[in-house]
């Protein structure tokens, strides 16, 4: 039963970030592949502020936030400057620079043997270390982030920025400061990516660089697109299958060395068979290109 | 905004509303329009007519603030709107400033609906009333469209859409409206009823439109004036009905 909770943490850690990033890329349409790089930088603030600062795991789940809507700000002062494909790769190689300094900054992320003894949360004398204790915060966060989500869309920002999906020029044409609300939308996505990394670093309470390699934004990706763009229930759905069903592969005797491969392929030819049968996604409004 | 602009007329006399001096535009080295000098009124319609590559395209994108995002710039002159200068500015920008631009191809939000679509045409107006003023009078200018205002945009006819371009642009109340190729995509049937509509415009003579149209013809009709580009550079700047008439003078101009 502890199994099934942790899954389902997980699953909740993935749907922060795949809500977070169908804003961006079902509802603005920005193809960015960079969700990975702001968990990444939300998960290291948060433990190396905690580790070396002491400061309470909360407060370092702010200022991790903060520094992942930094990061995407910085990141969109390009993005706004770039357009389609190259926006996808400029933001992939983000994730890939973000990737390699986590194991190569040797003197402040210990490279490839990680951050451990990250301290949990706690709460009212707590140790909120188990499954069953963090759950709870991750169902919280999950709350916020599929809320703020949904009023962001259905606000007159909302209709701008799925506006902007469909053309920027029309958009200007009307006086829409494109880059501006390219920045916002962008940055966005990067601060829940960010409190999503916060969460996991104090929830595992060890992190190495292996959990953030560029693939993984590829797999976040995957399951807005699954979801289907343009929809907040979709990814939420999205999410929830994709990263429950993997675990099923355990349940039929795969041995571990198997699994991880078979996981790249059950992606893969989910990917394949959507785009044939499902361009949508499940409960997508827009198609995927 | 509305007032002053019927000010102008009122005093009778044709009033300067853009002013375009000596201007050259280009992408890199090289220099699409070449020392441009023309002016537009307020209540005309002014034709801006050319071959292909004569920098109709080019111009427009200076006058509408998207050359730039194409990677071109304006390399020499200035654009006066009302007396201000406003070469240089952003699309967005120009708003607020009062000069609109009606996009060739994707001219509406496809996945919204029409009502969405005047709405997002009138974000940047703020105020109720005046916003409320600006979709009364887009509907009484395009009847049409009032009916359609539960459908998608993507499902409308082509005159339709067309329609529903010009009107999302009106609703900030422009002072002077860029059309770019309205005649595109549209079906010959259609194309009286939407060049009617832009006539329209000018009986209200509130603003000042601005017509890049292949179809020399057809916009003629409807013109007061024009500016003909050849090459770069102006080859006609002055009134539609001289040209109209003179068969031979509209060849030598076009040719």
């Amino acid at each position: 039963m502890e199994y099934i909770i942790h899954i389902l943490v997980l699953a909740g850690l993935f749907v922060i970030m795949t809500v977070s990033l169908n804003i961006v890329l079902g509802f603005a349409g920005l193809p960015a592949m960079g969700q990975s790089a702001f968990f990444c930088v939300g998960a290291y603030a948060s433990s190396l502020a905690c580790l070396h600062l002491g400061l309470s795991p909360w407060i370092t789940l702010c200022l991790a936030a903060g520094l992942a809507w930094g990061v995407g700000w910085l990141v969109s002062l390009s993005a706004s400057r770039l357009a389609g494909d190259f926006l996808a790769l400029a933001t992939f190689g983000l994730a890939a620079v973000t990737y390699s300094l986590a194991v190569n900054w040797d003197a402040m992320t210990h490279g490839p043997l990680g951050l451990s003894a990250i301290p949990p949360f706690s709460a009212f004398g707590y140790t909120l270390d188990t499954a069953w204790s963090f759950f709870p915060i991750v169902t919280f966060f999950c709350l916020v982030t599929i809320l703020a989500s949904r009023r962001l869309v259905t606000s007159p920002f909302g209709r701008v920025i799925q506006g902007m999906r469909e053309s920027n020029m029309l958009c200007e044409s009307v006086g829409i400061d494109v880059g501006r609300f390219t920045r916002t939308v962008f940055s966005t996505g990067a601060l829940f990516a960010g409190i999503a990394g916060a969460l996991y670093a104090h929830y595992v309470t060890y992190i190495d660089p292996t959990s953030f390699t560029p693939m993984e934004s590829v797999t976040i990706l995957l399951m807005v697109v699954f979801g289907g763009m343009g929809s907040i229930s979709g990814s939420v759905l999205g999410a929830t299958i994709l990263v429950v069903l993997p675990e099923g592969l355990r349940f039929i005797g795969l041995p571990s060395s198997l699994a991880a491969p078979v996981r790249q392929m059950l992606y893969g030819s989910i990917l394949v068979a959507l785009m044939l049968i499902r361009p949508s996604g499940l409960l997508g409004k827009y198609k995927w290109r | 905004m509305i007032q002053r602009c019927w000010t102008h007329i009122s005093e009778g006399s044709v009033t300067m509303l853009l002013k375009v001096n000596s201007l050259s535009a280009g992408y890199g080295h090289t220099e699409a329009v070449k020392d441009v000098t023309f002016n537009i009124d307020v209540g005309h319609i002014t034709a801006l007519i050319g071959p292909n590559g004569a920098g109709k395209s080019t111009l427009l994108k200076a006058l509408s603030g998207t050359l730039e995002s194409y990677g071109g710039t304006i390399t020499r002159g200035d654009i006066l709107l009302d007396e201000e200068p406003i070469a240089g500015l952003r699309a967005d920008q120009l708003v607020a400033k009062g000069l609109t631009l009606v996009p060739d191809g994707r001219r509406l939000f496809t996945h919204m609906t029409v009502q969405e679509n005047l709405e997002m045409g009138g974000f940047t107006v703020r105020d109720k009333e005046l916003f409320g003023i600006n979709f009364n009078r887009v509907l009484t200018l395009f009847p049409e469209i009032a009916p359609l205002r539960p459908r998608k945009a993507g499902s409308l006819s082509g005159g339709e859409q067309q329609m529903l371009a010009i009107g999302r642009a009106l609703m900030i109340n422009p002072k002077l409206l860029l059309i770019d190729e309205p005649s595109l995509g549209l079906a010959p049937r259609l194309l009286d009823n939407v060049f009617e509509k832009i006539a329209n415009l000018r009986n209200e003579q509130i603003i000042g439109v601005v017509v890049v149209e292949q179809n020399v013809h057809e916009v003629l009709k409807i013109a007061d004036s024009v500016v003909a580009l050849k090459l770069g550079e102006a080859a006609y700047v002055g009134n539609a009905a001289d040209l109209r008439n003179d068969d031979a003078k509209l060849k030598e101009v076009f040719l």
